[in-house]
Parts: structure tokens; sequence; C-alpha cells
């Protein structure tokens, strides 16, 4: 026990993931895979996409074998206009998903914590979630044109969703006896934000973050596709309307990396704040 | 109700005997009505527990008697104010630790946290919290988070946050119950022992009749439909408790016997009532 006495509270968060690591290893490991499967499952997949390039069963023209779209996405790397078109992708994205944050998590933790508004909400949030937001993009498109404007209405449109409910469910965890407890000790308003509100809801509310973060990508890379905006997407439909069938995989290659990045990052941010919590120390999943 | 039965000497200070005042109190959930017509009052520096069969509503009792919930009639009153919120001089143990206390907050800030409205200086509140982690025995766990501590231990961790806030009266609701035999009964004398030391007022729900005897000045017995007081013993038990030997004792044996058979018969039975002699100790 005494290797997992943090030294002071400073240094609790930093010692944070290895702690965690300790203190629940026996049934972490069972459930954390290390980074050698995961290669090894990225190898495969090459493997058999080279393997189905090659064999009769697909013309080489429309799948490209690995090693040439890894060569086009070099050559691409090497242009100004993949990083300007990244540049823009990122951009937009995370303007879309700051708004999505700035008004779904609020939104969300207020619906949740009071019941009425949950049953009220339900039917309205059931149904604008289930639209196929990209069949709003025509009329998206004829509102504000091929803009970043277009595109950030079209992430807030499809990527709110998964925010605003987890949101709403983070609320409604709040353990109950803590709530009790906090009123029988009188804590001040701001105090109960921060020490019981914030660490109650940070698991839910990130795990909607990771939904939506992915969910804006798409989105985005959709909206320059289809909408004609510039970024990733656009440079991908030229590529395609060019015939250049290696550039057009390294783009949609580029975008798989970015969602993968992003994912990794948010999940380093949940061990490394929620360090704490019984899901993620693995001690007993709920 | 009121017990005429003199207080032992020296123990309730004369001036401040009515701590917390419960009148003609009742609950109702909906239809169905728990408390009927209660009415107690907790004396300044005693030790009271409330026992009676499951469902009797002892939890509502306790939640009505912190201003936790409102009671349907009735009033509670603290030195002479009305309680509609938890006071200010009043602490809870609940009985579920693994759920009270905060995972995310080490030993010290959990004991530490409800200083801050009170306690600006911050030195200041890891002293006090610090105090009480040594009174419940936790001096060398106060850097761990409550997941890694035993089931007794976080429960007295919940006991130190309590004490800390420095409560002129202590609510408990089977705060031993989720605890071993051996735990549960270090639990109690500490319970115990922090009472005589600090002087503080301790109501404590129980439906475990020999830790409501052992660990009680007066014992509030609950009983009937809907919930009304069936007696409130004196124990005259004397200060100094011992597992051993106190519950050896026939005062002790008579004592819980009564509490027993009024808990299973919902009534004072006949021949209880002149059991309860003042301890020889
Ligand atoms: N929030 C509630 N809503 C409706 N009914 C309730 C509620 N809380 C308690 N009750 C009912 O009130 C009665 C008393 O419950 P309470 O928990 O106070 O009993 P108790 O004496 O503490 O029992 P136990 O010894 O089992 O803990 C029970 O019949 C219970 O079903
Ligand atoms: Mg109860």
């Amino acid at each position: 026990m005494s290797e997992m006495t943090p030294k002071s509270n400073t240094a609790v968060l930093a010692g944070a993931r290895t702690k965690a690591r300790k203190g629940g290893s026996a049934v972490a490991g069972r459930r954390r895979v290390g980074i050698g499967p995961k290669l090894i499952a990225i190898a495969g997949v090459l493997l058999l996409w080279q393997l189905l390039s090659v064999s009769p069963l697909v013309d080489s023209d429309s799948l490209p074998a690995p090693v040439t779209v890894f060569a086009a996405l070099l050559g691409l790397w090497g242009t100004g206009a993949y990083w300007a078109a990244l540049g823009t992708t990122l951009q937009v994205w995370a303007i879309g998903l700051a708004l999505c944050a700035v008004i779904g998590v609020p939104a969300g933790l207020l619906i949740g914590v009071s019941m009425r508004a949950t049953q009220s909400t339900r039917w309205v949030i059931d149904f604008f979630r289930t639209i196929p937001t990209i069949a709003l993009l025509p009329l998206v498109l004829l509102l504000f044109g091929a803009t970043s404007r277009m595109e950030i209405t079209m992430i807030v449109l499809a990527a709110i969703w998964p925010l605003l409910i987890q949101s709403m469910y983070a609320a409604k965890q709040v353990e109950p006896l803590l709530k009790w407890v906090f009123r029988v000790f009188r804590i001040s308003t701001m105090d109960r934000l921060r020490f019981l509100w914030a660490p109650s809801v940070t698991l839910l509310v990130s795990t909607g973050m990771r939904l939506a973060a992915t969910m804006a990508l798409l989105m985005t890379i959709a909206a320059e596709y289809i909408g004609g905006a510039p970024g990733l997407g656009l440079e991908l439909s030229h590529m395609e309307q060019a015939f250049k069938r290696p550039e057009v995989f390294a783009y949609a290659i580029t975008a798989g990396m970015i969602g993968l990045l992003i994912n990794a990052a948010l999940v380093l941010f949940q061990r490394r704040v929620l360090w704490w919590h019984p899901i993620i120390r693995g001690e007993r999943s709920e | 109700m009121n017990n005429s039965q003199t207080p032992l000497a020296g123990r309730v200070p004369a001036q401040t005997d009515e701590l917390l005042v419960v009148e003609n109190l009742g609950k109702s959930y909906g239809d169905h009505q728990v408390l009927g017509d209660i009415s107690v009052t907790v004396r300044s520096g005693e030790f009271m527990c409330i026992v009676g069969p499951s469902g009797a509503g002892k939890t509502t009792l306790l939640q009505c008697l912190s201003g936790l919930i409102n009671p349907t009639s009735g009033t509670v009153s603290l030195r002479g104010k009305v309680v509609t919120e938890p006071p200010a001089e009043m602490a809870i143990v609940f009985q579920d630790y693994s759920r009270s206390l905060m995972p995310w907050l080490s030993v010290l800030d959990n004991v530490m946290l409800p200083l801050r409205s009170a306690t600006k200086d911050k030195a200041e509140r890891k002293k006090k919290a610090m105090e009480a982690l040594i009174e419940v025995g936790l001096k060398d766990h106060v850097e761990k988070y409550p997941w890694q501590l035993s089931g007794g231990m976080q429960q007295r961790v919940a006991i130190a946050r309590a004490l800390a806030y420095a409560p002129a009266i202590v609510l408990m609701d089977e705060p031993f119950a989720s605890v071993d035999a051996q735990t549960r009964g270090d639990l109690e004398d500490l319970t115990l022992k922090l009472k005589n030391h600090l002087g503080i007022t301790i109501v404590l729900v129980t439906h475990d009749i020999d830790e409501a005897v052992y660990l009680a000045d007066r014992v509030l017995v609950l009983g009937n439909k809907p919930t009304q007081v069936v007696d409130l013993i004196e124990t005259h038990l004397g200060t100094e408790r011992d597992q051993i030997s106190t519950k050896a004792t026939r005062e002790f044996a008579q004592l819980r016997t009564r509490v027993y058979q009024e808990i299973r018969h919902g009534d004072i039975p006949s021949s209880a009532g002149s059991v309860a002699a003042p301890a020889a100790s």
C-alpha cells in the first residue's frame, strides 16, 4: 500500500497513471492491450489490403496498393496544398467542436439536473439526433454557401447530440448521497461545483467529447467533400476528379490518422484526470 | 414520554439541557404514513440511540432531524431554532461510507473540504483536519484515497470529517452496519471515547439492540404503525464502558431484554417497568 501513497497533492495528477496502473494492474492488464498487438492488427490490415490490390478480384486502378498510397502520401507531404488543407480542416473542426461543447455541455447538464426538463425535451432531442444531418446540407449550403460558417453549422447540427445526451446522463448520475453530504456540511455553491459536480460529470462529458470529436471530423470532411468548402475533403474531391486514386486514399488515410490522434489524446486526458475513477482504475465495471 | 429519572451526577450541564427538541413529528410519503406523532428531547452532551424494527422509519426520523427532508407535521428545533436545512452545528455520518466519501479527494482533503467556508486559512484547516484524523487513528493514512482503505477505515474518515467540522451534535445512521464484528466493536469504543473527550451530543440509529444499550445514555425505542415512541430508557451504565465486562453485567442483560421485548411487541411489557436499575460500577 505504501508505494501507492502520493507525496503531495500536486504530485497526484502527475503520478496518476503509474499509480492507477499499479493499483489495478491485475484487472486492468486483462482489459488494456499493449502496443504490440495493436501494431500486429495494423500490419494484418495492410497485408490484406496489399493482397487484395494485387489479386485479380479488384483492378489495381480502383484499389491502389498500400505502398503506392504511402508513396503518394509522402509526395503530398511535400506540397503546401496538403498542409494548408489539413490546417483549414483542423481549424474548422476545432471551432465547430468548441461550439458544440459550449452549447451542448451546459445545456445537457441543465436539462439533466431537472427531471421535468429531461422528460419534456426527450422527443425533441430524439427527433433531431435521428435526422441524418447530411440531408440538411443543401439547405445549409443555400444559406451560407461553401464557407466555414456552413461547415461549422453542419458540425454543430451533427455532433452536438452525443455531447448533449452524455451531459444529461452525467448530471443524473451525480451520487445523491454526496449531494446530501455537501448539504449537511453547508458547502458553498462554488465549492459544490468544483469539488462535486466537476469531478462527477467529467467521465461522461469527456466520453461525449470523444463521440462528438469523431462525428465533427466526419462532418467537416463531408461538408468539404460535398459542399465544396476548402479543406481535406475538397482536396480529396479534386484528386478524385483528376483520377489520382493513390492521392484520394492518402487523403482518406490522413483523415483516419487525425481521428486516431484525437481519440488517443482524449483517452489520455481521461486517464490523467480520472485516474481515481473505478472504471478508469479498472477495479469494477459499471 | 419525557423521562423523569435523574441524570447521572455531573454528566449533563444544567443550563443547556435541551439541545434538539422534536415536537409531534409526523412524516408521510403520499398516503403512506411512516412517522405518527413523535416527541422527544435530546439533551446536550448525551448519547441517544434509536432502535426499532426495520421499516419503522428510523432513517426517515434522522433525515427529519437533520433538515434533509421536511416533516409532514410537527417541528424539529435545535437550540430553539426550527430546523429546515442542516444546521451549522450538526454533522452526519452516513451508513454507506463508500458512497459518502469523495473518491477524487485524498483522506485529508475529504476531511478538510467541509471546513472551507468557515476556516479561510488553509494551514488552520489542515491542522483541524489532522487533529480529527489523529483522534480516529488515521494519522498514517491521510494522503491515501478512500478506495485504498478498508471499510472500517473509511468509516473512520467519515467520523473524522464530522469531528473536524466541530459540531454540537452528530447524527449517525447505522454507521457500523457494514463492517465486521471486530471492527464494529472498535468503532463503537472509538465513538464512545470521542463523545466523552469532546462532549458532543450523538444521536445514533441502529437495529442492533446490544449496540444501542452499550453506547447509549438513553435508548429511544420506536414501534407501532404509524411509528410512535414506545419507550425512552435511561441506561445508567456509566461513562466507562467495556465491550466484555459491561456486556456481562446484569443491568446490561436486563436492558437488552427489555428493549428486545419492546421491539418485538411494539409496547412496553408489563413486567419490564422496573428492570432498569442503576449500574453498580
Ligand atoms: N423516499 C421515500 N419515498 C417513499 N417511501 C419511503 C421513502 N423513504 C422511506 N420510505 C418508506 O418509509 C418507511 C420507513 O423507511 P426507513 O428507511 O425510514 O426505515 P428504517 O427504520 O430506517 O428501516 P431500516 O431499519 O431497514 O433501515 C419504509 O416503509 C419505506 O418504504
Ligand atoms: Mg434505515
